[in-house]
């Protein structure tokens, strides 16, 4: 048997780290020792993973043996099960790192020789770690809801303490119910994580709660998770926070009609909305930011939602921009997801770690309308809010497009509030032809030119012209000049009129 | 503008005819001389430049829009001679010779760039141009530097001082030209009004045909103040309103929209 004298303590002195990916980071590095945590959960939603994560973990990395009481699974199916996830609990048995208590077919007379042995047991193995699954099943075994609140208050409760074994607390949740377990866990434990699963879009996705944690600064926003083939992975969401900086320094578009229209540029750290629809040039405006940024030297992770990086690529030699040489030499990254309900929050996952990896100082999003379909509203403005509120602290200047089809104004897109600059890029017909119009609708703090002025996508990209001479109703997507005016070259255009009643003159 | 009113405007023309006819050819009325130049510059600055300049700027714009270059040069037209018409009746004041020499040339260019425009009007379907402020600020800019200059040149006596004696013959024939040229003008604007029935153009066929018979009165004038140079004043004033007029005639087109749902 492994001492645990002779392995690492947890990482942090008196906490009890629990292995699971992107979790222990988020309550200061474990549990603390010693406490009772009640993991509540729908069937299925990964209760027996993560405490099996848990003791895994414990015994693997830290030398800390543990138990595993189990009320509801036989040993061979657990086993088996835990195999399948790459957990050889087998011969974790062996070393004496880990012990498996089946208590499937316990009575209510037994329940007391049940905990003796598990009391037993952790004085054999000399655990650290515990996981009674479940409680539910336990209390099941209790004539009276009375006996099993004793039980809880006071021989889990002081046995856990006094023996210094960190004890997860396994409950089920119901589907459609509120309540975990029996309704009294909760008040009894010193942490409750709650682990919830529900239909949103057609797509299973899982949440995680931590509901209540004592002597624990952990974040109370919900998470969540997913359980793959090497158990759960916690997706922590970005945290929202004040901007610790204000940067005052510009910085450029890449579409010099554009800064000028900005009065020199965006404010560094800004984040920039460009709207439009299909086909007005939004990610043309996109890379051109992104070259701007490799020609002053700076970073621009570049992450799309709608084009693959070859097809980015490809649209960019057609301006004689070549983004292969700034990729080899660093300046860009390209990374390119297509977000699903089911998949959104791995890809949130890998996009945190692009950007904690490769630390940009520019940043582009196209676009957040493929985001937006892939979540709840609620969820999509959380993330707009932390990504913006994330950038401007660390003064990532961002740049990040949405489409519009049904020709409605930027201030219609909900999310437009968070955003420092919005640009809106339109078709307007025009003489049967389609002529394109950009219009800035804000700028915070910025002084900026509110003209409607036409552009050209041109060879070397966008290219911002004067503002339309004469011509109303530009937003309103068919452009029309002023009455006299039309008048005027209809009269000088030398072509028949047709035969109108009611002409005055 | 009503039917009544598109009838009446006719009636100047011929009034100023006959009166031309007249004074020139009968000589009637000879001692009534009448020579006010602060009423020349009064009806010049007020009336001629003013409407030029509304003409100008409605023209520019709607080149702005279409390219067309007939509208530019006739925009073009218009400002040349409102402006030409205001520093003539400026320089009149010190010397009316050469003030009447500053007004010719802002004439002669004006029936010049008016045919251009009525050629290209006539034709149809003028071309779109581009770079279009440069074409404007060329047209316009451009004109009138030419035009001052040469009146600097006239006020200067480095051209010769009979471009604007009276009766000489380089003045007549420059007042001839301009009758030609605003006659032609008028003539093919007018045919091009037959074709569409625009009321623009209506009246504006009318101020070419009014200014066209104000310098045949002007061609036949004698000197400063006499029955016929009025005349040709007063022709080319009712020219330049008939010019706002045209700016005035939004044609009421029928409608091809369907009205909102809930008014339906």
């Amino acid at each position: 048997m492994t001492s645990a004298s002779n392995s690492p303590k947890s990482p942090v002195e008196d906490r009890v780290a629990t292995g699971v990916e992107g979790f222990d980071n988020l309550i200061e590095g474990g549990f603390p020792r010693g406490d009772l945590i009640l993991l509540a959960g729908h069937p299925g939603s990964g209760k027996t993973m993560f405490s099996s994560q848990f003791l895994y973990t414990g015994a693997i990395q830290y030398g800390e043996p543990g138990i595993y009481a189990s009320f509801a699974e036989n040993r061979e199916a657990f086993l088996r099960n835990m195999r399948r996830a790459n957990m050889d609990f087998e011969s974790l048995e062996q070393k004496n790192l880990f012990r498996f208590i089946d208590f499937v077919t316990v009575k209510e007379q037994a329940i007391d020789a049940a905990l003796a042995t598990i009391m037993a047991e952790i004085d054999s193995l000399k655990a650290s770690r515990l996981v009674i699954d479940s409680f539910s099943a336990m209390a099941q075994a209790f004539s009276e809801k009375i006996d099993a609140r004793i039980v809880l208050h006071t021989v889990l409760g002081r046995m856990t303490r006094l023996s210094k074994v960190t004890t997860l607390l396994i409950a089920e949740k119901q589907l459609g119910s509120e309540s975990l377990g029996g309704g009294m866990e909760e008040f009894v434990s010193d942490a409750v994580l709650v682990l919830t699963q529900s239909m949103e879009r057609g797509h299973m996705r899982r949440h995680f709660d931590i509901v209540k944690m004592r002597g624990t600064g952990a974040s109370r926003a919900r998470l969540t998770y997913d359980i793959t083939e090497h158990g759960i992975v916690v997706h922590p969401s970005l945290e929202a926070h004040p901007a610790a900086r204000v940067y005052s320094e510009r910085v450029s578009t890449g579409v010099e009609g554009l800064d000028r229209m900005l009065s020199g540029g965006p404010y560094k750290g800004s984040t920039i909305l460009v709207m439009g629809e299909a086909g007005t040039g939004k990610t043309t405006t996109a890379l051109q930011f992104m070259m701007r940024g490799a020609a002053n030297k700076e970073r621009t992770l570049y992450v799309s939602y709608e084009e693959s990086q070859e097809e980015l690529i490809r649209q960019a030699l057609g301006f004689g921009w070549r983004i292969n040489d700034h990729i080899e030499n660093g300046l860009v990254r390209i990374a390119s997801f297509f977000p699903e309900p089911y998949n959104i929050d791995n890809i949130f996952a890998d996009t945190r770690k692009l950007i904690d990896e490769y630390q940009p100082t520019r940043f582009v999003l196209d676009s957040l309308t493929s985001l937006e379909r892939a979540m709840s509203d609620d969820e999509f403005f959380r993330v707009v809010r932390r990504m913006e509120s994330r950038f401007k602290g660390e003064g990532v200047t961002a740049l990040v497009t949405a489409r519009n089809t049904d020709g409605g104004l930027p201030s219609d897109f909900w999310v437009s509030s968070l955003m420092d600059v919005i640009v809106s890029l339109r078709q307007v017909e025009s003489e049967s032809a389609l002529r394109r119009a950009l219009v800035i609708f804000k700028a915070r703090g910025l002084p900026h030119d509110t003209s409607i002025k036409e552009f050209e996508i041109g060879p070397k990209g966008i290219v911002v012209e004067e503002k339309f001479a004469d011509i109303e109703q530009i937003l309103g997507g068919s452009a029309r000049r002023p009455a006299r005016v039309q008048a005027w070259s209809d009269a000088f255009s030398g072509a028949p009129r047709q035969s109108r009643s009611g002409a005055k003159g | 503008m009503s039917f009544n009113l598109r009838k009446l405007g006719v009636a100047p023309l011929p009034v100023a005819a006959i009166l031309a006819l007249g004074f020139g050819v009968f000589g009637i009325g000879e001692e009534l001389i009448f020579p006010s130049v602060l009423l020349e510059v009064i009806l010049n600055v007020f009336l001629i430049l003013a409407i030029s300049v509304v003409v100008a700027r409605i023209s520019v714009k709607s080149f702005f829009s279409t390219g067309s270059l007939n509208v530019l040069l006739l925009g073009t037209a218009v400002l040349a001679f409102g402006t030409m018409a205001t520093l003539g009746g400026a320089v009149s004041s010190i010397d009316v010779n050469k003030g009447i020499a500053v007004y010719g040339f802002g004439a002669i260019t004006a029936g010049g760039l008016h045919l251009a425009s009525a050629v290209l009007t006539y034709r149809g379907s003028p071309r779109r141009a581009t770079r279009l402020k440069l074409r404007a600020g060329a047209c316009y800019i451009g004109t009138i530097t030419f035009l001052t200059t040469l009146s600097v040149l006239a006020i200067d006596s480095i051209l010769p001082a009979s471009f604007g004696e009276p009766g000489s013959i380089i003045q007549r024939a420059s007042a001839a030209t301009t009758v030609l040229l605003f006659t032609i003008s008028a003539i093919l604007f007018s045919r091009v009004y037959l074709r569409s029935h625009n009321p623009i153009l209506y009246w504006y066929s009318l101020g070419l045909w009014a200014t066209a018979v104000g310098f045949l009165s002007f061609f036949a004038t004698k000197g400063n103040g006499d029955p016929l140079l009025w005349t040709g004043i007063a022709s080319v004033c009712v020219g330049s309103i008939y010019f706002l007029f045209s700016i005035l005639a939004v044609p009421n087109l029928r409608s091809n929209r369907k009205p909102p749902e809930h008014l339906s």
